[in-house]
């Protein structure tokens, strides 16, 4: 059985090198290639005006990439909309990623004032998801938050309504967490 | 007050113009050619036999799962009469579920499969949305007598040598393989 | 005598929806009105929750096109430009420039198709019959040129990752210059229907104000945004595609009302022509699209993109895998969901018969709301 099981473990990691190989040949044939993107200068300003938390400030591909821990999350984001020159007033999108382990919630901003970009990203266990809630600092996170409340089970503490937004009331499960199986479908009118 | 008599000079100009409106359900608007209705398969009139071998693209394409293929030996094959040595057994499209997002159409590898002019398919039973391979070829012929379809060039040849030729009706080995 | 009503006021909860002519799809509003005012709202969406982003996650990324096409449901092209440019960016992938112009050409028209919707809607909703004989006249026209390229008036499944399924069929871009003309007279001839009437005035001057501060707070974007006075418009501040090669003006409002929203969507449909007028002289053949695509395994990463659909900010975030045919994550953010969100703040005081005026002028379609 076991010899089984690692022969099966073999062949699958046989065939997923292979596609490694041919995916890396197909782009090489498309011409396809990362794109290079010139270095933000927005990383500087956000790592002095975030000097004092512990974050990380990437650059991938045209994005700025701003992780934090839960704990230091409302911090960094009054201080990336209250910072003279960043300025992020404006919530481009509000979502969560299930990494199995973990739920990424991934906050894309924008600023009106200024022609720039960032991304804040945190993680938090999938067992205990709860983050504190940023409607105070941007309003229009509202029905974001309850979305990924009703999608992802993350409870969002300090929301004002955390009632069910998309799904209807007593549905079980989070759809959109990878453990989610799909009912079965009935056939038929109804189904 | 000026403004509201504007409105209705617009209104007045254009009350003796012809109706742009189609009494629909006995009048037809024109379909384009490149209008996409039900996807219908298409027959082979020199070997007299589907183009459809059978081999599942288009089943494993379709975003919404509508069509369920089968393959079996081509008897014809056996003879030489075809270069097809597999061929469909049954074929089954659920129209009822279909999007018609062409991507059959799009992966199809011999061009078995074409978008139809066909779109006023209601019916008054499920059963009946289910259109079985005779009723998928009978339209698709109907599709081609209509010039809809023009016969797929044989494959692994340069493009430039193919068009010279006629589509070829000979067995073609290599092909048999793809 | 008993049956005379009491002058006590009372608290009084309408139920708006969820199937209801003035809301466009199946949204449910509680209205709690104080005699004619509005005193509060809820509002309750997901009728049309279709778990979209659920099934792009079991859908290959071929697929997920014809999936997208079914957001919003006016603007289909505009919609499979954003998943598209978000695959092309993951996959480091180039585009034709033909088919840029070909992807630029048809999301303009979709924009108008879509604008025209809107403005006969709205004149419905306040009680004007004439103006959606004369928008959807033109959209007729226009849905038969969106037939003509990708053969479907509707769910057009036309993008490609990398290009366009088909070149413009002959004669198209003929025919589109001789019909833009007519297509501007057909607006013009809508101006004078309903822009400046008198009773039209009354009803949308001052009507539904959405500050600026609340826009931008609220995540409003598009026409709505840009009726609020701010100039924001991501062809410009992010420019995509071709755009940095097409001159448009960006018109804005500067009340923020009704009246404002309605005037800066009739505007861009000038401007929107003006797009098309200039890719028509600038377009040049050339292959319409990279090698042929069959199945698409792009590296691990994520891209965030944004493009300016009629509604205004759409968004996709996309999360993949390492070979594998099917995404790990697609969220769309779109712009009707944000509009919405605003609608509480706004329907505040204002009078029920309003609501009407307000709900047409925010321009939402619920298959992207709720997605």
């Amino acid at each position: 059985m076991n010899g089984n099981e690692g022969a099966e473990d073999q062949k699958e990691q046989r065939r997923e090198e292979a596609l490694a190989r041919g995916a890396e040949r197909r782009r090489q044939r498309e011409g396809a290639t990362a794109k290079e993107y010139p270095p933000s200068p927005l990383i500087q300003s956000i790592v002095k005006t975030l000097r004092h938390l512990s974050v990380d400030t990437e650059q991938i591909m045209d994005e700025v990439i701003v992780r934090t821990d839960p704990e230091s999350l409302i911090e960094t984001c009054k201080l990336l909309r209250e910072t003279a020159e960043l300025e992020f007033t404006y919530l481009r999108c509000l979502s969560a990623v299930d990494y199995v382990e973990n739920i990424e919630v991934v906050y894309h901003l924008s600023s009106l004032e200024h022609p720039h970009k960032t991304v804040v990203k945190t993680q938090v266990p999938t067992e205990s998801a709860e983050l504190p809630s940023v409607v105070p600092i941007w309003r229009g996170a509202d029905w974001h938050e309850r979305e990924v409340h009703d999608l992802f089970g993350m409870a969002f503490t300090n929301h004002p309504n955390m009632s069910p937004l998309l799904l209807f009331d007593g549905f079980e499960g989070f759809p959109l967490r990878k453990s989610y199986k799909i009912p079965e479908q009935k056939e038929g009118l109804g189904g | 007050m000026i403004s509201i008599f504007r409105g209705l000079i617009t209104t007045l100009k254009t009350t003796f113009r012809r109706p742009v409106t189609v009494q629909y359900p006995s009048t037809h608007l024109p379909l384009t050619p490149r209008y996409m209705g039900f996807p219908v398969l298409t027959w082979d009139f020199k070997i007299q036999e589907p183009y459809c071998t059978g081999c599942l693209v288009c089943a494993r394409v379709c975003p919404t799962d509508v069509i369920t293929v089968s393959m079996k030996d081509n008897p014809k094959a056996a003879n030489e009469e075809s270069h097809r040595r597999k061929i469909v057994n049954d074929f089954k499209l659920d129209i009822s579920n279909c999007i018609l997002c062409g991507l059959c159409v799009e992966f199809c590898n011999f061009d078995a499969i074409i978008m139809s002019d066909f779109h006023e398919e209601g019916s008054l039973t499920r059963v009946e949305q289910d259109l079985p391979l005779v009723t998928l070829l009978d339209m698709g012929k109907e599709m081609q007598d209509k010039g809809k379809f023009t016969p797929p060039p044989p494959k692994k040849r340069p493009p430039a040598k193919a068009k010279k030729d006629e589509p070829a009706t000979d067995a073609d080995p290599e092909k048999q393989e793809s | 005598m008993d049956n005379i009503p009491s002058t006590e006021p009372v608290e009084f909860m309408l139920n708006v929806g969820p199937q209801h002519p003035a809301t466009h799809g199946v949204l449910r509003l509680l209205i709690d009105v104080d005699g004619e005012r509005i005193s509060q709202v809820e509002t309750h969406i997901g009728y049309l929750h279709r778990g979209t982003e659920k099934l792009c996650e079991g859908e290959t990324f071929s697929q997920i096109i014809s999936l997208f096409d079914r957001l919003d449901y006016v603007a289909n092209f505009n919609m499979e430009m954003s998943y598209v440019m978000a695959v092309e960016k993951i996959l480091g992938l180039d585009v034709p420039i033909r088919a840029e112009y070909i992807r630029v050409v048809t999301c303009e028209l979709n924009r108008i198709a879509s604008h025209l919707l809107f403005y006969g809607t709205l004149g419905l909703d306040i009680g004007a019959m004439t103006p959606v004989m004369y928008a959807f006249r033109e959209r007729e026209a226009l849905q038969a040129y969106f037939e003509s390229v990708s053969g479907a008036r509707m769910m057009h499944n036309f993008f490609r990752v990398g290009g366009v399924k088909e070149d413009l069929p002959e004669g198209f871009l003929e025919s589109l210059q001789s019909y833009l003309p007519k297509l501007k007279q057909a607006v013009q001839e809508c101006d004078q229907l309903l822009t400046l009437n008198d009773i039209f005035l009354e009803r949308t001057k001052g009507v539904g104000i959405l500050e600026k501060v609340d826009a931008v707070d609220f995540a409003v974007s598009g026409p709505n945004l840009r009726a609020s006075g701010v100039e924001h418009d991501i062809r410009r501040t992010e420019p995509y595609s071709i755009y940095p090669n097409l001159k448009f003006s960006i018109p804005t409002g500067t009340n923020g009302d009704s009246w404002d929203r309605y005037w800066v969507r009739m505007q861009e449909i000038q401007e929107s022509i003006f797009i098309i007028e200039q890719c028509i002289d600038q377009i040049e053949p050339g292959p319409i699209s990279g090698r042929t695509r069959t199945v698409i395994r792009p590296p691990k990463g994520e891209a965030y993109v944004r493009t300016e659909s009629p509604r205004g900010d759409f968004g996709v975030y996309l999360v993949t895998e390492e070979n594998k045919e099917q995404p790990y994550r697609i969220k769309m953010r779109s712009p009707s969901f944000c509009s919405l969100m605003a609608l509480e703040t706004m329907l505040q005081g204002e009078y029920l018969a309003d609501a009407v005026t307000i709900l047409g002028t925010l321009d939402f379609i619920m298959g992207e709301v709720d997605r």
